[in-house]
């Protein structure tokens, strides 16, 4: 039986006050501004809004965000 | 620390246009093309990277569509690039890293720990003699073998330790105690008076006391004998030894001429310097001697220090040459009676004893202008010296 929990492993998002975000599981970058970056991970997109955003570090499937973060945003794909 | 690396590595600024591009950023890291800092700008990003991937980064933004522009370039291999056909600066640094390599294979400082009696300048005299000082070449030295030849032949240490770090030897020193003198000399001996007095204590631990308190004794009396009568009338020879304090007059006489030379400075002094680097030394004068016809001279030595802890081998030794005229003064009676006093303190402190009354006469010798003061002491004080007994051996001469 599939544990919820694998599923919430796989992408793991940790956003600190309202200046720093880390996304651990992301599948890679969709769109990347400076007042919006938006994330691919598997069934789902993070968009990311706010001003003055930069990418802190970013590998295959981690990403860091640094900046003024406004808000953030889930979107599920089309299947 | 990484843009200390990224400085001295060097890197190029790239500017990215085009509408693909986080694509192409997804397809950078899939082939492990590695970038920093991307800072979108409007409606562009830029990014930096390294020497070794920017090539590859601009061919693949060329496969994405993107148009990939190199806008800055830092880092030393640029600094380096700009002034390649500067070929003195280059001789010039070449020379610099190799004299500052070759530098480092000579001793800058000899450091001396654990000395408490023994003096540091006599150390590192002991030191320099058996090869360990400013300016020896480091890997010519057996640090082992120079510590050994030091012991056997400066025999006021018992340990001595030479660790070198880089460029400064470290010598740690355990000074040797001396073993203290017998308290009882061996052989047969009496005490006997070196001064006439009025004894007034007689500490006898062997011999037979032969004065007592309150007697007078002139030098070479005998105090305490070596040779003691048991009880059954015989005599046996012992070591005398003791103490016998008595009350002994001294005189002391000090003369001050009422005419005196005493010195006047002009205010001119002349300094002569010399620097010493790595063992080298280079004189800063033409002439040793200074042009005064009489001066006193100071002379003092500094080490070169850096930013206040990184001491250089160089040593700059200053001698100051000040120049006096003699002027020929004469002092009244009553100066030359305080001088007078002021110098018979000096010389009753050395007076070894206790002493019980001070009588003070004073005179004018008018023949040759001096000031006599003359102080008439009693100090009481151990008279006993030690007197070896001649053992004659009675059959010697028997027939």
């Amino acid at each position: 039986m599939k544990n919820r929990l694998d599923e919430i492993i796989g992408a793991f998002v940790e956003i600190r006050g309202s200046s720093s975000l880390l996304a651990d599981g992301i599948d890679g970058l969709i769109e990347y501004g400076s007042e919006r970056i938006v994330l691919s991970m598997g069934k789902l997109t993070l968009t990311v809004r706010g001003s003055g955003l930069t990418l802190r570090f970013y590998t295959k499937t981690k990403i860091g965000i640094e900046g003024d973060i406004s808000g953030v945003e889930y979107e599920r794909t089309a299947s | 620390m990484n843009g200390l690396l990224r400085r001295i590595l060097g890197s190029y600024e790239i500017t990215l246009s085009g509408s693909r591009t986080p694509e192409f950023i997804n397809a950078c890291l899939e082939k492990d093309l590695f970038f920093y800092s991307p800072l979108p700008r409007d409606g562009e990003m830029t990014i930096r990277a390294s020497l070794f991937s920017c090539e590859k980064i601009i061919r693949l933004a060329d496969e994405y569509g993107i148009c990939a522009e190199i806008t800055d370039r830092t880092g030393v291999p640029f600094l380096i690039s700009r002034y390649r056909h500067r070929y003195g600066i280059m001789a010039g640094l070449i020379v610099s890293a190799a004299l500052l390599f070759a530098s480092t294979q000579f001793l800058w400082d000899v450091r001396v720990t654990g000395n408490v009696k023994v003096s540091e300048s006599e150390i590192l005299t002991v030191l320099e003699k058996h090869g360990v000082a400013d300016g020896t070449y480091i890997p010519g030295l057996d640090v082992d073998l120079a510590s050994e030849y030091i012991l056997i032949d400066y025999h006021d240490l018992s340990s001595l330790s030479i660790n070198i770090k880089g460029t400064v030897a470290y010598v740690d020193v355990i000074e040797r105690v001396p073993m203290p003198d017998p308290i009882i000399p061996e052989g047969y001996c009496s005490l006997v008076a070196s001064a006439d007095g009025i004894v007034t204590r007689v500490e006898a631990a062997a011999g037979h006391p032969e004065v007592s308190a309150g007697q007078v004794v002139t030098e070479g009396q005998l105090l305490v004998n070596g040779i003691v009568e048991n009880s059954r009338g015989a005599y046996r020879l012992v070591n005398a030894y003791g103490f016998v304090y008595a009350d002994v007059r001294h005189e002391y006489t000090v003369e001050i001429p009422l005419t005196t030379s005493e010195k006047r400075y002009t205010g001119s002094t002349e300094t002569k310097t010399q620097i010493s680097l790595i063992g080298m030394t280079a004189n800063l004068f033409v002439s040793e001697t200074p042009s005064f016809e009489y001066c006193d001279a100071t002379a003092c030595e500094s080490d070169i220090v850096l930013l206040g802890f990184l001491r250089l081998p160089l040593t700059v030794s200053k001698t100051v040459f000040r120049e006096y005229i003699p002027e020929e003064i004469t002092v009244s009676p009553d100066t030359a009676r305080s001088k007078a006093y002021a110098q018979y303190a000096l010389i009753e402190e050395e007076i070894d004893g206790d002493i019980m009354s001070t009588e003070f006469s004073e005179s004018f010798d008018n023949e040759n202008g001096v000031y006599v003061l003359t102080a008439h002491v009693v100090v009481n004080e151990n008279i006993a010296v030690r007197s070896e007994i001649e053992f004659i051996d009675p059959r010697i001469g028997r027939s």
